[in-house]
């Protein structure tokens, strides 16, 4: 499966970043083959940027997102798009992904 | 003649000034007092009007009918607010995103996408001893109240003798305030602050062509900037209302410090030099 | 890791700035931000210099090309915004109400309107012993939330060995105090103890607890009106929200805004308080 993050940094030891939509990075890692894709966000402020951080995750096979407490947009966008949200927790993004993955 | 009180920075004087002045001029004859201040009315703690009615403001706010629509992402396309997007369970609109502009049930090819309404506030009006009021207020959550303003505005176009309490700021909800205004009464106080938000008021309504006069309120002679600014701008002062610790306690009830005679003339004044009171006199 | 702080208050004139300057001199280590983009005080307060300005554009607007125009009138009759003004037969936008969404556009059956992108303020990182970052809005424009979140981002980007992000929030309940204290770690109510200050103050409470923020209120001049205050302190225990500050009335705080100086540099009951204050703030972000 594909997991979904947000990095401060496009490095597995980087720690996760505690905005979502507007995070310096979205990572995607695919427990297929353990590879990590960070992706710079592009984000510029604008409004709407939880669905549309959500599209992101949605168009690249996502069917997890872990990330900080999301807004109602978002939550309503992952559901729309039979995303599971997981509550991150303040350690890198390669410790959040063994946290969820033993569970 | 409809005249609007506001002010830049917020705190400064502006409900205190149009409830005075709208309870002065309404020993002469009807007046109407509009509290344009949907995120925060606060007019009618003073004018103690009884309200007779309540109306509701509605945006329309699409949603898209699951058993017609293709996901073609049309009206994804067009949306310039990112509220409407297609996922894999279907079309979800983002209601706090919506403007409610119209785009995405036109161009929707399957006619998907229908509109219900949505509530984002409501206008209340009442009326009892010469003063008719009315006010609008904005449903907490909802992101802007300039439409809330419009429907208020709207309910007394052609009225004698109108004094709007206009929002603090120099936002779209002071300009929808403003649009069609005679007479624009900025209230400002005698510190940089005020200095400052006070031209970004004047601005606009110079830009939108409207009278203009400055009232100065907690007035301090040893602050000479605002003065000097106004005179070099050629903006005619209205009144200085002092710094009086009286004036502030009276407010802090709710009480009307017009009902004072030595305060009262204060208004009188305002009411005559903004020739407010010529027209009700007509 | 850095903690952001946003300090509002619903109705205008409480005293938001002022607390909001002295928490920037009592917290070691931040980033003042004045996100209170209609009237940015905390600047006027500050003087920083400007280092770097950036443009803003916050949404689009509608032009009508008079030339491929033929006056149908279509477009005066679907804009949902008024935002179309006829004068002598001629038709234009009025980009004041306009609010780009761009369905005359699509209507048009010219193709006389386009919609560009329109620059409805700015934003600056500037500098008085360390960095400040602030931003204006274009008089009568809408997209302050816009621009807030563009204030935020750059404070946050230029956050570099810093504890603190104190956010001078918009007065209000609205799109730009909403936009002020989404994500922070901790929301402070600046309160006064009128009836219309006390009336808002449910309201902006209402608002923070929208956004599940955590919170905490403190009454401003609270000695101007003794019965409110203890109105508001019981209103707030109801709810279990703590009174992290009760600052007196004192004209050394009109004083200090005149000499464009913060309220902690003189030596006055003000100060006390708002030191007061600042102790219970950093008990409660712990």
């Amino acid at each position: 499966m594909i997991i979904g993050l947000c990095s401060k940094s496009d490095s597995k030891e980087s720690n996760t970043d505690d905005r979502f939509a507007r995070a310096e990075y979205f990572v995607l890692y695919n427990t297929e083959n353990s590879e990590y894709k960070f992706l710079k966000n592009t984000d510029s402020g604008e409004h709407g940027a939880g669905p549309k951080a959500v599209q992101f995750f949605s168009d690249n096979g996502c069917n997890v997102i872990i990330a900080p407490r999301l807004g109602e947009n978002a939550v309503k966008a992952a559901k729309a798009s039979g995303i599971e949200l997981k509550l991150q927790n303040d350690g890198t993004v390669e410790e959040n992904i063994k946290d969820f993955l033993k569970k | 003649m409809k005249l609007v009180v506001l002010s830049g920075k917020g705190g400064v004087g502006k409900t205190l000034v149009s409830v005075n002045l709208t309870n002065v001029l309404s020993e002469f004859g009807k007046i109407v007092h509009l509290d344009c201040d949907v995120e925060e009315p606060n007019s009618n703690i003073f004018l103690k009007r009884k309200i007779d009615f309540t109306e509701n403001v509605d945006i329309q706010i699409p949603y898209a009918d699951s058993s017609k629509c293709t996901k073609c992402g049309l009206c994804s396309e067009n949306c310039q607010f990112g509220a409407i997007s297609v996922f894999k369970t279907g079309t979800v609109v983002f209601e706090s995103l919506c403007h409610g502009c119209g785009v995405c049930s036109y161009i929707c090819p399957e006619k998907a996408i229908k509109e219900k309404s949505k509530t984002i506030g409501n206008i209340s009006f009442g009326e009892k001893d010469n003063i008719i009021f009315g006010e609008g207020v904005l449903k907490i959550g909802e992101p802007s109240g300039v439409k809330v303003i419009r429907k208020l505005k709207n309910k007394y176009p052609d009225s004698d003798i109108i004094i709007t309490d206009a929002p603090p700021g120099a936002s779209c909800s002071v300009v929808e305030t403003l649009k069609g205004a005679d007479y624009a009464l900025v209230i400002t106080e005698s510190t940089p602050f005020g200095l400052h938000d006070m031209k970004a008021v004047l601005e606009i309504a110079l830009k939108m062509n409207i009278k203009t006069g400055v009232v100065i309120n907690r007035y301090d002679e040893n602050y000479k900037e605002t003065e000097n600014y106004l005179r070099a701008e050629n903006i005619e002062i209205i009144s200085k209302i002092p710094f009086i610790k009286e004036i502030a306690e009276i407010y802090s009830v709710g009480g009307l410090i017009s009902s004072k005679k030595e305060y009262r003339k204060i208004f009188l004044e305002i009411a005559e030099k903004t020739g407010v009171l010529k027209c009700l006199n007509k | 890791m850095f903690k952001q702080i946003a300090v509002v208050s619903g109705k205008g004139g409480t005293g938001k700035t002022t607390v909001t300057a002295a928490l920037t001199h009592l917290f070691k280590n931040n980033i003042p931000v004045d996100c209170d983009v209609d009237a940015s005080n905390l600047f006027l307060l500050f003087n920083p210099k400007t280092e770097k300005q950036y443009d803003y554009y916050g949404g689009k607007k509608a032009y009508i090309d008079i030339n491929k125009c033929s006056s149908c009138g279509l477009c005066a009759e679907i804009c949902r915004f008024d935002a179309v003004n006829i004068n002598s037969g001629e038709y234009s936008v009025d980009s004041y109400s306009c609010e780009g969404c761009g369905y005359c556009v699509i209507r048009c059956p010219e193709k006389a309107i386009e919609l560009s992108e329109s620059r409805s303020g700015e934003y600056y990182i500037s500098y008085k012993e360390g960095r400040f970052i602030h931003g204006e809005l274009e008089p009568g424009e809408e997209t302050s939330g816009g621009l807030i979140a563009a204030i935020r981002k750059k404070a946050i980007e230029s956050a570099d060995k810093t504890d603190y992000i104190i956010i001078d929030g918009s007065p209000g309940i609205g799109c730009p105090a909403t936009s002020s204290i989404t994500g922070v770690s901790y929301v402070l109510i600046v309160s006064e103890p009128t009836l219309s200050g006390f009336h808002d103050l449910i309201r902006i409470m209402e608002t923070t607890e929208q956004f599940r923020r955590k919170y905490s209120v403190v009454i401003n001049k609270y000695d101007i009106n003794t019965e409110i205050t203890e109105k508001i302190e019981k209103y707030c225990s109801d709810k279990n929200i703590k009174i992290t500050g009760k600052i007196p009335f004192d004209k050394t705080v009109m004083k200090a805004v005149q000499e464009s100086n913060s309220i902690i540099n003189y030596n006055s009951p003000a100060s006390e308080a708002i030191k007061k204050l600042y102790k219970n703030i950093t008990e409660e972000i712990k």
